[in-house]
């Protein structure tokens, strides 16, 4: 499939931020250029973490929520960042973030019966369009049974691939605790696929197209 | 994958492969998951960033109305509970009828020509004589405060579990659990009367030092105007007070009561009559009841709630240390004619920049007589300030003593029993300071002070009773005060028993 080539508001001088200190010092200004270009040049990238995160079947405008969630945290805590160059993972960080806070408030809701089903909401999507895309959605429902935080730790690490230090980092614990809940998780998981006949299928297929 | 494993591996080399093996199968599964989301159309819609702008324009705006509503209706609901529940576990308050009309909630009620009767919802009933005034101030469950505000009534309180009325009568207050009484006030003669008919009565009030325990057939009768206060069975005279002693003549007054003893309340035996001699007269001591020799009977020469020891000039320590001062209203109001006349001097603001030494020196220029008797109370407590800082000590408990004489139940009262225990306790009495923190603690057991009061008792009490002893006062402290200075003493005396 190909991909889309998403949609640019090309409005404002954006090419006065064209390097990423120059948009940071423009973000703490308060200069609405710097946000529609930050939005321009992050909001793909960030929509991409996004359904890494969250897995597929996500309804699109639910995605789109956190998406301006994402941003607005970005814009209101753009002073604190230190290092200019550092966008990008500082937007990471805030996604995950984002990610993690409404994972754990699906769950709450769910717990709370406020849906019909007592499903966790906006989980369950259309259906897949294909037997990969199904194999994964199995995947992030067996993710969906590790703790909010440990899930957040799962993915941030194996499927969004950040390093153990900025998954530390992110999730405001030490590299040693982050390192031991990871392990957990990995075990748990890879326990739990094994357990699931497709998943194991895909995944012996997968190391095996990869050795 | 260890199917085939030798046997003799170890347990760890065990989990390192197992590990290994759980990550490549997670690090495939997630390769495909990476693989899955990059098929979907990459970034947000066109409407996102106009939405975005708009949500940034409204953050006030709740994005989560309904979840809102719905934790205000589950807080409405949890508190619509619970007040159901306190209104069925709490009985409710009191009511009366008056002359057949029924009351509810506090109200004056002013008796006609022929009397009036007033009929509790718990068969309480007070009985007006004419043209008596009394107001209902506060109706309880189990009881209800109430004050006498001119002329005589009989009271007939039920005795039920936990009943708890006050009559107030001018400055003085009749506590009853259940008994038949009657109680008379005049406000133009500022004399009270209280016979009993049965059970027992607490009164309390100037010219009295302590609440006193009237029984059947005791009668009180106090005249603030000459300054006395006479008991008696209503055969003979018990105890006869003279009047009230001007506060400068204070520290001329003899010893009251020996320090520290804490007090039982006083029982007055309606036998062993007994006259105190006038106050100037050396001989006046307090009166030691001769039936109930245990229980020290005390009465007052004037209302003070300090009395001095004129041999030293210091202040002698509440004999009821956990006896509250009174409060401010149970002392009379001197008249327009005797009240003093005093030009506020600063000394709070000379004693905040350092200049104490000229404070006292103010003080004694106007005489400190004069000071004693007529400085308003914050002049006072600066004094009393300037005279510690100035090495003044004992000017400074004087200053102290006639701040809780003449300003009882007001806070600067209660810090000067904080004060006067300190100043004792430094000087090495610790008797004298260990009744002043008690006072203290008992008339604001929450004040600024009450964590180093409470402290330094338990110290007190520990050096002079025993570890054991003091034990109860350092659960006490570690309880209120987790984070206080005397932690680790509270605690080493908790944990070494």
């Amino acid at each position: 499939m190909t991909a889309a080539i998403p949609l640019r508001i090309l409005r404002g001088e954006v090419t006065d931020f064209d390097t990423d200190e120059a948009l940071v010092e423009g973000l703490c200004r308060g200069d609405s250029r710097a946000e529609l270009a930050a939005w321009n040049r992050f909001s793909s990238r960030v929509d991409a973490t996004l359904r890494r995160l969250l897995g597929p079947g996500q309804d699109r405008q639910a995605r789109e929520d956190l998406l301006q969630e994402v941003f607005i945290r970005f814009y209101a805590r753009v002073g604190t960042l230190r290092v200019p160059g550092a966008v990008a993972g500082f937007l990471t960080g805030i996604t995950v973030h984002v990610v993690h806070g409404e994972l754990a408030r699906r769950r709450r809701r769910s717990w709370l019966r406020l849906t019909v089903t007592g499903a966790t909401p906006d989980i369950a999507g259309p259906p897949p369009s294909s037997e990969a895309r199904e194999a994964v959605l199995r995947y992030y429902q067996k993710l969906d049974l590790l703790g909010a935080k440990d899930r957040s730790i799962f993915v941030a690490r194996t499927i969004e691939g950040l390093t153990l230090s900025e998954v530390a980092a992110v999730h405001g614990l030490s590299v040693s605790t982050t390192q031991r809940r990871l392990a957990r998780a990995i075990k748990k998981v890879a326990l739990l696929v094994r357990r699931d006949p497709v998943l194991a299928d895909l995944a012996n297929l997968a190391e095996g197209g990869t050795a | 994958m260890s199917d085939d494993a030798p046997f003799k591996e170890n347990r760890a080399a065990q989990r390192a492969r197992q590990a290994e093996a759980d990550e490549a199968l997670v690090g495939a599964l997630s390769r495909v998951a990476r693989a899955v989301a990059a098929e979907d159309p990459s970034g947000p819609s066109p409407s996102a960033w106009h939405r975005l702008a708009r949500a940034r324009t409204e953050p006030a705006r709740s994005r989560r109305p309904l979840v809102w509503a719905a934790v205000g209706v589950a807080t409405c609901a949890s508190a619509l509970a619970t007040f159901e529940i306190v209104r069925l576990v709490r009985p409710a308050p009191l009511t009366y009828d008056v002359r057949g009309v029924a009351q509810r909630g506090v109200g004056p009620v002013e008796a006609g020509p022929q009397g009036t009767e007033i009929n509790f919802s718990d068969g309480t009933e007070i009985q007006l004589e004419a043209k008596a005034r009394l107001t209902v101030s506060a109706a309880g469950p189990h009881g209800a405060r109430l004050r006498l505000q001119e002329g005589g009534a009989h009271f007939q309180v039920m005795h039920l579990p936990h009943a708890a009325w006050t009559v107030e009568a001018g400055p003085y207050v009749v506590e009853v659990t259940g008994t038949e009484f009657d109680v008379r006030w005049s406000e133009g003669e500022q004399t009270v009367e209280v016979k009993m008919r049965s059970g027992s009565v607490r009164v309390s009030g100037p010219l009295l030092s302590e609440r006193v325990t009237l029984r059947k057939g005791q009668h009180l009768l106090a005249r603030l105007g000459m300054g006395d206060v006479r008991i008696d069975d209503g055969r003979s005279a018990q105890v006869v007070a003279p009047a009230a002693i001007a506060p400068a003549a204070l520290p001329s007054a003899p010893p009251a009561v020996a320090a520290a003893e804490p007090s039982a309340e006083v029982a007055a035996a309606p036998a062993a009559p007994v006259v105190l001699p006038p106050p100037a007269a050396p001989a006046a001591r307090p009166v030691r009841n001769a039936v109930r020799p245990r229980a020290p009977r005390r009465i007052a020469l004037t209302e003070p709630a300090v009395e001095e020891d004129t041999t030293t000039g210091r202040a002698l320590p509440p004999s009821s240390p956990f006896e509250p001062a009174p409060f401010p209203g149970t002392t009379p109001a001197p008249s327009r004619a005797e009240r003093p006349k005093w030009s506020a001097r600063n000394w709070s603001g000379r004693v905040a920049a350092g200049d104490a030494a000229s404070v006292v020196a103010d003080a004694e220029q106007v005489g400190l007589d004069t000071t004693m008797r007529q400085a308003d109370a914050a002049d006072l407590g600066a004094l009393a300030d300037a005279a510690r800082y100035a090495g003044r000590s004992e000017l400074a408990e004087r200053a102290f003593s006639v701040t809780r004489r003449r300003f009882p139940g007001s806070s600067r009262a209660h810090t000067a029993a904080f004060l006067l225990g300190r100043m004792a306790d430094d000087r090495g009495d610790a008797r004298a300071g260990l009744a002043w923190y008690r006072a203290y603690l008992g008339e604001t057991p929450s004040g600024p002070y009450a964590a180093e009061a409470l402290g330094r008792a338990m110290l007190i009490v520990e050096r002079l009773q025993g570890r054991e002893a003091a034990v109860p006062i350092a659960r006490e402290y570690l309880g209120r005060f987790p984070n206080g200075t005397y932690l680790l003493q509270a605690r080493a005396l908790v944990d070494d028993r």
